[in-house]
């Protein structure tokens, strides 16, 4: 490969990881389009490479929501469980669906989150002066105290989206974000936390798989791993100045461009 | 304010770190043209992968240590899950 493909690489993990840490994505929405479309890389060597980049991403920005009491790590864990086992099922049931099917149904929810998100960028936020979790906002310099609502259907939404994300082979955080934020009344600095959590343990799972079966494609993947470092540091910092409603804008308008993306490939114009 | 993981936040941190430099020696070796530089990058890429499975054993561990036996045991379900759907992927 030429040295200013394999530079590219970089770039697309750098880009990958600022918006995977903002919006609480895995990054694989970035780095599946561009290794397939760009680089021509099959589906199996981009869900490796994205997969890893993923655990970069996810690593690299869980740790600092982690140090600083951001990230839920016991709802995290809760919906993990979830998440999981809708994951293993979805793989299954993948098996005898059309892929136009999967895509149409991934743009769907794609868009009836965003529709959601950008409604209620303005609204509330989950705070509850008296919720019994919290994290502190560095841009008010105060503590947020919150509590979580609706632990069970988030929990049944959470196997819907390790079903989904399984079937269409993007990470979860699409989907769990809104199922947080908007489901359960968590703050989206702490859903994207948690997200970023959940994330990492997901991708382990996969990449394991293709690691065992020596499906990765390893320089390629060390490219996007070094640029994703980089991307969730920057990522990070930019978390910290940035508030939850101009946050939730961006992520809507996020949303709606990868449906747009996933309906025009189904057309056949992508 | 220090978060109750800050724990597995450092081991998740350090541990991309030290894979990527892992890998940033391996690519090091690809441009010099040695023959090692693939066991290297590939030593690199599985140190990334395996970070947050590490990070989920600490969490676990901090859970146990704390005596929240409720939560560590929704945690080592995540890590029983986890191992069991990669055992049964990879013998399948």
């Amino acid at each position: 490969m030429e040295p200013i493909l394999l530079l590219g690489l970089i770039l697309v993990g750098l880009i990958a990881g600022v918006l995977g840490t903002l919006f609480g994505l895995g990054g694989g929405i970035i780095i599946i389009p561009c290794l397939t479309i760009i680089y021509g890389f099959g589906a199996t060597e981009a869900a490796a490479v994205s997969l890893i980049g993923i655990i970069a991403i996810s690593s690299g920005g869980t740790a600092f929501y982690l140090r600083n009491g951001i990230a839920n790590v016991r709802l995290g864990l809760f919906l993990e469980v979830g998440t999981t086992i809708g994951a293993a099922a979805g793989a299954l049931v993948a098996a005898y669906l059309d892929d136009w099917f999967l895509m149409l149904l991934f743009a769907a929810v794609m868009v009836f989150s965003a529709l959601r998100m950008f409604s209620s960028a303005g609204g509330t936020d989950g705070r509850n002066p008296d919720g019994k979790h919290s994290y502190h906002d560095f841009k008010e310099g105060t503590d947020v105290r919150y509590d979580i609502e609706h632990p069970k259907g988030g929990f049944a939404a959470c196997v819907a989206a390790g079903a989904v994300s399984s079937m269409t082979g993007v990470g979860g955080g699409v989907i769990k974000m809104p199922v947080m934020n908007l489901g359960m009344k968590v703050p989206i600095k702490a859903a994207a936390g948690t997200s970023s959590y959940m994330i990492g343990i997901t991708a382990f799972a996969g990449s394991v798989v293709y690691f065992l079966a020596g499906a990765v494609p390893y320089v390629a993947a060390a490219f996007v791993v070094l640029g994703a470092v980089i991307g969730a540091f920057v990522g990070t910092r930019v978390s910290k100045l940035m508030d939850f409603a101009s946050m939730k804008r961006y992520f809507s308008v996020l949303l709606l461009f990868v449906a747009a993306s996933m309906v025009l490939k189904v057309v056949g114009v992508l | 304010m220090r978060g109750e993981f800050a724990a597995t936040g450092i081991v998740l941190k350090y541990g991309v770190y030290v894979g990527a430099a892992i890998i940033a020696v391996g690519l090091l070796g690809l441009f010099l043209g040695t023959g090692w530089h693939e066991a290297v990058i590939a030593a690199g890429v599985a140190v990334v992968m395996a970070t947050p499975f590490v990070g989920l054993l600490t969490a676990t561990e901090k859970l146990l240590s704390i005596r929240d036996y409720k939560w560590a045991l929704v945690s080592i379900a995540v890590v029983a899950i986890t191992v069991a759907g990669a055992a049964m992927a990879w013998l399948t």
